[in-house]
């Protein structure tokens, strides 16, 4: 299902009156440009850059702002493996190699690392991975059209705040004394619990802020795949006896069957890619244990703690494996599915 | 739509009714009583009196926040934070996008992979803190919002969009006797402005949302936008405060000051949402679809 936005009210017919004009006598410079590119078999490097020189001059200072932003950092990776002071330099400090890399992978952190980095991810794919499917499809059986409109407007609110905002109300919610769940738990006889000073409740938290804040929003892709059945598909099945499940399980699903696919694969294809904002948002020393990513260790051991070449090293590491396991899980939806990212 | 009026149909109905009520009062809920618990007076909140509706209302932390320049500041820099980064990033997504858009445009291929590589892959967080430190920004406000500025997925979704405008418009202006400047500026510009609103709606959203991008590059205090002044008031302080006695907690300053925070930056998205829902349910649609 393509969707294209169209620009409205192309005035089409004033512009084109004057061209078919000018394409009678043949004259106009502009033509003449056009055609002439067009006809010319030895399209010489020097005529085609002419022609877009003025393309070139707006595409230039834009541009630069990825190689600056983007591409120079890309070079910068250089300082991996070097022993990098500030005052050196890039091109003054001493050259180590692999050094820090093997010094990383038999380290202590690595394996720790290494598993929060996918447990979350699993555990994100187990129990939020569904959310949007079932609340698209409960909210696609909805027929009173307003009511569907303000669920799914209701649902999107959450993705609108901010990570930090989401996070400074849960920590609120949840604090050993004047926290609210905490409160609810009392009510109900069990005591009071220290989530986020406690390793064991990250995860549970991570993934639990993660359903309430984008389930809405993952659920729009679904519904406009939902959108994109055919009726008539449904008004068959239901002549021919089948009700709601039936209809559910023998058209809904195959209907939505390769949305679910692709995104499940770009899913698994970022299993060891953990953002580092949210986890510096809800971690502190005590929840190291489960909560400490790649990403968050690069922030506080590499930026913070000014280890510049340990820290580029883990970062390059984690950004290395994230992009192979991306164009391979991109390799296996194509063959599995047909359909891919390219 | 089809009618169910077999008994487990008309169930199932009722039960899909009041299970998709209740995930709309969980979004809800917290709002409610985040607001609720501002406005309390502060002893109802400390012994969790306060559930749904404010108790005694007061605006007594409010007062607080305002007389204080930490939140007001970090209100103003966020401002500015949003209104730069919107500028950049349309101004830097256009001017990438419009030649891309151009199938006559030499190296399309190459420049168009070049620019979607830095979606898949970058030199990671030290190389771009190191890149932004030699050109002098650190500490500075540029830092916060001109790096991001290069975001190719935005580069894509205007590229597409100016490739959904016919050519025969601008071959017209080329017979014409136009140049590429004025068919940018006469023609293209105007009808790209729908586009180009979207991308500064998500640009500004973005960055007033943004938090890792200041905390790495900001040290100053008084360039602090509203996420971090949260993170500090609100997120560090209630993680510090979790061994203390009964008595320490008694007489700490006003608890709900921390929920006066969260509502004051919570309130201008909420406000705005209402006007802008048409904007991301297309322009996520577009995009993910495309993308």
């Amino acid at each position: 299902m393509i969707l294209t936005i169209y620009p409205p009210n192309f005035k089409l017919n004033h512009i084109c009156t004057k061209g078919c004009e000018a394409l009678k006598s043949n004259k106009s410079q502009g033509l003449q440009k056009l055609t002439n590119n067009g006809l010319r078999k030895k399209n010489s490097f020097s005529k085609r850059l002419k022609s877009n020189k003025y393309l070139l001059l707006i595409f230039m200072p834009g541009i630069l702002f990825f190689i600056v932003f983007e591409y120079i950092p890309m070079f910068g990776i250089v300082v991996a493996f070097q022993n990098y002071s500030v005052w050196r330099g890039v091109f003054g400090s001493q050259w180590v190699g692999l050094r820090h890399f093997i010094a990383f992978f038999n380290g202590p952190h690595f394996y720790r690392l290494f598993r929060n980095t996918v447990l979350i991810n699993v555990y994100s794919l187990i129990f939020m991975f569904p959310m949007p499917i079932i609340f698209a499809v409960c909210l696609n059986e909805v027929r009173a059209f307003k009511f569907k409109k303000l669920v799914q407007t209701v649902s999107f609110i959450p993705r609108l705040i901010s990570t930090t905002i989401v996070v400074s109300m849960m920590v609120t919610f949840m604090h050993p004394s004047t926290g609210i769940v905490n409160t609810l738990l009392n009510l109900i006889g069990i005591d009071s619990i220290y989530f986020f000073g406690q390793a064991k409740y990250f995860r549970w938290l991570y993934v639990g802020s993660e359903i309430w804040q984008d389930t809405g929003y993952a659920a729009i892709i679904y519904l406009a795949a939902l959108s994109g059945i055919d009726s008539q598909l449904y008004e068959a099945c239901f002549i021919d006896g089948g009700g709601r499940w039936k209809q559910f399980k023998h058209i809904t699903l195959p209907g939505i069957s390769t949305t679910i696919v692709l995104l499940l694969i770009i899913s698994i294809g970022k299993l060891l890619r953990v953002g580092a904002e949210k986890i510096v948002l809800m971690y502190n020393p005590l929840v190291y244990e489960t909560a400490d990513v790649f990403k968050s260790y690069v922030y506080r051991i590499g930026l913070v703690g000014a280890n510049f070449s340990i820290g580029a090293a883990v970062d390059f590491f984690n950004n290395i494996v994230g992009l192979l396991l991306l164009i391979g899980a991109n390799y296996i939806s194509r063959r599995v599915s047909q359909s891919s990212l390219w | 739509m089809r009618k169910y009026n077999s008994i487990s149909g008309k169930v199932f109905d009722v039960f899909n009714t009041i299970w998709l009520c209740l995930i709309c009062a969980i979004t809800l809920y917290p709002f409610i009583y985040v607001f609720s618990a501002s406005i309390s007076t502060p002893v109802f909140v400390e012994t969790n009196s306060v559930f749904l509706y404010p108790i005694k209302p007061t605006l007594v932390a409010y007062n607080r926040i305002l007389s204080d320049m930490t939140v007001a500041r970090a209100y103003y820099n966020t401002i500015i934070y949003a209104l730069g980064g919107a500028f950049f990033g349309v101004v830097v997504t256009y001017l990438v996008a419009y030649p891309l858009s151009k199938k006559r445009f030499i190296w399309c291929t190459f420049f168009t992979f070049f620019v979607t590589f830095t979606m898949f892959f970058s030199g990671g967080m030290i190389p771009k803190y190191l890149v932004v430190n030699a050109l002098g920004m650190v500490n500075t406000r540029w830092a916060v919002f001109v790096p991001g500025a290069a975001s190719a997925w935005y580069v894509l979704l205007v590229r597409n969009y100016l490739r959904g405008i016919p050519e025969s418009l601008e071959e017209s202006a080329l017979i014409d006797g136009a140049n590429e400047g004025i068919i940018l500026l006469k023609i293209i510009m105007p009808l790209s402005l729908p586009i180009l609103s979207t991308i500064a709606l998500f640009c500004l959203i973005s960055e007033w949302n943004s938090f890792m991008t200041p905390l790495i590059y900001l040290q100053d205090s008084r360039k602090f936008p509203l996420q971090i002044i949260l993170y500090r008031l609100v997120i560090l302080s209630e993680m510090a405060d979790f061994e203390e006695t009964l008595d320490q907690i008694r007489t700490r300053p006003i608890i709900t000051i921390r929920f006066a925070v969260i509502f004051v930056s919570l309130i201008p998205l909420l406000v705005i949402y209402p006007f802008i829902q048409k904007f991301f349910v297309k322009g996520i649609i577009v995009g993910a679809i495309k993308g």
